[in-house]
């Protein structure tokens, strides 16, 4: 994904289509109702025209709809419980020496990450 | 599932699983159907000649020349499982040589169609009629049987045979034009 990322245009680099982890449990559950419903349409249509090219294309149709709900992120479907950081350690005021050594400490472990 | 990409592999997955299981439904929603037809088949003109079989072993075997008349209607096996039938004629028989002979004579494709009746008249064989031997001179009852895949969308190759036989006596002195 980062090399697509990468061969955007400029402006385009900036734009992200993360989503909460509340957004994705909806987008799953959004698409696995969607498209389980189309099948069992799609069953119907193909039996009773007795053409199994329209069961698929009720599949393919539900699909593309899916699409255009859940890949983009949308900010009112899927951004609406955003998750809470903790504030960065250089923000906090440096108070004691000893407070200082402590802070370089837990800079050097969670650079280790 | 956190970035596009993620949400649209994990659609297009699930999606293909979805058509996967339509396209079992659909097959068992056709597996237990009858497929048997009946047909009306004439043969006539049959001809015998003694002739060297040059691709085996060089030895006088019976060619037969024949024509035949088939009227078939197939409308009421095609359903949105099958793509098309493969329908081939046989010619069974026993001789001193063999206890089974069966000989291809003819085969055909039928696509599916609103209605597909096959009425063909006076049609010549497709593939030589040719003993294992020299049998088929007076021979007393060789069987014309009509056999058909069923070739579906999704499933197994089904082979059908076709309701009734006809049972044909053959001629008794060879032909020694070249006219068929």
């Amino acid at each position: 994904m980062d090399g697509m990322i990468a061969m955007l245009p400029a402006p385009l680099q900036q734009l992200s289509s993360h989503i909460d982890f509340q957004g994705q449990k909806v987008a799953e559950r959004t698409y696995q109702v969607i498209l389980t419903l189309a099948g069992i349409i799609g069953f119907f249509v193909g039996y009773s025209t007795q053409q199994l090219s329209y069961a698929m294309y009720t599949v393919m149709g539900a699909a593309v709809f899916t699409a255009l709900i859940i890949l983009p992120p949308w900010p009112f479907l899927f951004r609406k419980n955003p998750i809470v950081w903790q504030t960065p350690i250089e923000e906090q005021e440096a108070s004691s020496s000893s407070d200082n050594e402590k802070k370089d400490k837990k800079k050097e472990t969670k650079k280790t990450k | 599932m956190h970035n596009l990409l993620s949400r649209a592999n994990s659609l297009l997955a699930f999606t293909l699983w979805v058509m996967a299981a339509v396209t079992a439904a659909c097959f068992l929603s056709t597996v237990f159907l009858d497929y048997t037809v009946s047909n009306h088949l004439e043969v006539n003109d049959i001809k015998i000649r003694n002739v060297r079989d040059y691709a085996t072993d060089d030895k006088q075997a019976d060619l037969a020349t024949l024509a035949f008349n088939l009227k078939v209607d197939f409308s009421r096996l095609f359903n949105w499982n099958v793509k098309q039938l493969f329908v081939y004629l046989v010619a069974e028989y026993k001789s001193a040589g063999n206890a089974v002979n069966q000989v291809v004579i003819w085969d055909r494709i039928v696509e599916r169609a609103e209605r597909v009746v096959m009425d063909e008249i006076g049609v010549k064989t497709k593939y030589y009629f040719l003993d294992d031997g020299a049998h088929l001179l007076k021979h007393d009852n060789v069987t014309f049987v009509l056999r058909y895949n069923v070739i579906p969308n999704a499933g197994y190759l089904r082979l059908v045979q076709s309701t009734n036989q006809l049972v044909v006596p053959f001629p008794t002195t060879y032909t020694t034009t070249r006219r068929s």
